[in-house]
């Protein structure tokens, strides 16, 4: 599976031949469409597997509510996600339910965090818009700015993959940190409560 | 020659045209939508190994239309060329998929993928 999401962000959905995802996975064609049913079907569930992983991440102490889910997406997923936006969901419901679902919580966390600051200065605050009084700050799992709504954040994304990095950043003084992507398997801190 | 898919409101029925209805022995063939599992634009099926025609045609490099079974699963082909193929899983039928030559595959698939309900 990792193999074909791997195809899939380097040539997109097009763009990847079932002769490609054979070479990719090592799998038999037969198997491949006996596991999955089309090509379409392996792309849906490597997605939902990246969905998956990143709403894993939100299940912890440190990350509840659908706004910490939406905070866990790295920047694979949303690379995956792009794809998805671009080739599929123009034209495939469910595709397009998976990626509504996944940036939904993003926007709603957007509008009721009434643009407070992220990370460790400002945990609790930006914690409560999930609705839960965990005490503890968000996870960071991610360096996106959680206060961007996901029209910024996807296209902040499409900017720094076009090699554009200077144009995804805010021109606006509101975030003192930078977005500067790292690894995702960051470890969460705590806030002090 | 290629091959007809219809699509109603519950079954996927596939006829194949002209004279590959001869070759292929098959006049028409219905599914359940609940059993057709997926579609897939495939143009590099056909290089693959089909396995053992039974019965059908095969003009290798040119044309295979009949039933081939490969390792046990039975599949149907009526694709003529290296052209573009369709490849549509099934679930619960006689045969495991269908290689399809058709004249406009890409909205063949996107029509089928959008009222697949198999799994």
């Amino acid at each position: 599976m990792a193999a074909a999401r791997r195809a899939f962000l380097a040539t997109g959905y097009e763009g990847t031949s079932v002769d490609d995802l054979v070479t990719a996975t090592g799998l038999h064609r037969g198997s491949l469409y006996g596991a999955f049913g089309s090509k379409r079907g392996l792309f849906v569930a490597a997605l939902r597997q990246a969905l998956g992983d990143a709403t894993q991440h939100c299940t912890g102490p440190h990350c509840t509510g659908p706004a910490a889910g939406g905070r866990a997406l790295d920047d694979e997923t949303l690379d995956l996600v792009l794809v998805a936006l671009l080739e599929l969901a123009p034209r495939d419901a469910e595709v397009r339910s998976l990626v509504a679902g996944c940036l939904a919580p993003l926007t709603a966390d957007h509008e009721g965090d009434s643009g407070g600051d992220y990370g460790g200065s400002a945990g609790p605050a930006a914690n409560s818009a999930a609705g839960t009084p965990a005490g503890k700050g968000p996870a960071t799992g991610t360096d996106h700015t959680p206060s961007r709504t996901a029209a910024q954040l996807l296209g902040a994304r499409l900017l720094t993959r076009a090699h554009l990095p200077h144009l995804a950043e805010p021109t606006t003084p509101t975030t003192p940190e930078t977005t500067t992507p790292t690894t995702p398997e960051t470890t969460t801190e705590e806030a002090v409560p | 020659m290629s091959t007809s898919v219809t699509i109603t409101d519950s079954t996927l029925r596939i006829e194949p045209r002209g004279l590959d209805r001869f070759w292929s022995l098959t006049r028409a063939m219905e599914f359940p939508l609940s059993h057709v599992r997926g579609a897939t634009f495939d143009p590099g099926a056909s290089r693959e190994f089909k396995g053992l025609r039974n019965p059908g045609l095969a003009v290798p490099g040119y044309k295979w239309s009949g039933t081939f079974i490969r390792e046990g699963e039975r599949s149907f082909w009526n694709v003529t060329g290296h052209g573009p193929a369709v490849v549509i899983e099934l679930a619960d039928e006689e045969f495991a998929r269908l290689y399809l030559t058709v004249a406009e595959p890409r909205a063949l698939v996107d029509a089928i993928n959008a009222v697949a309900g198999g799994v």
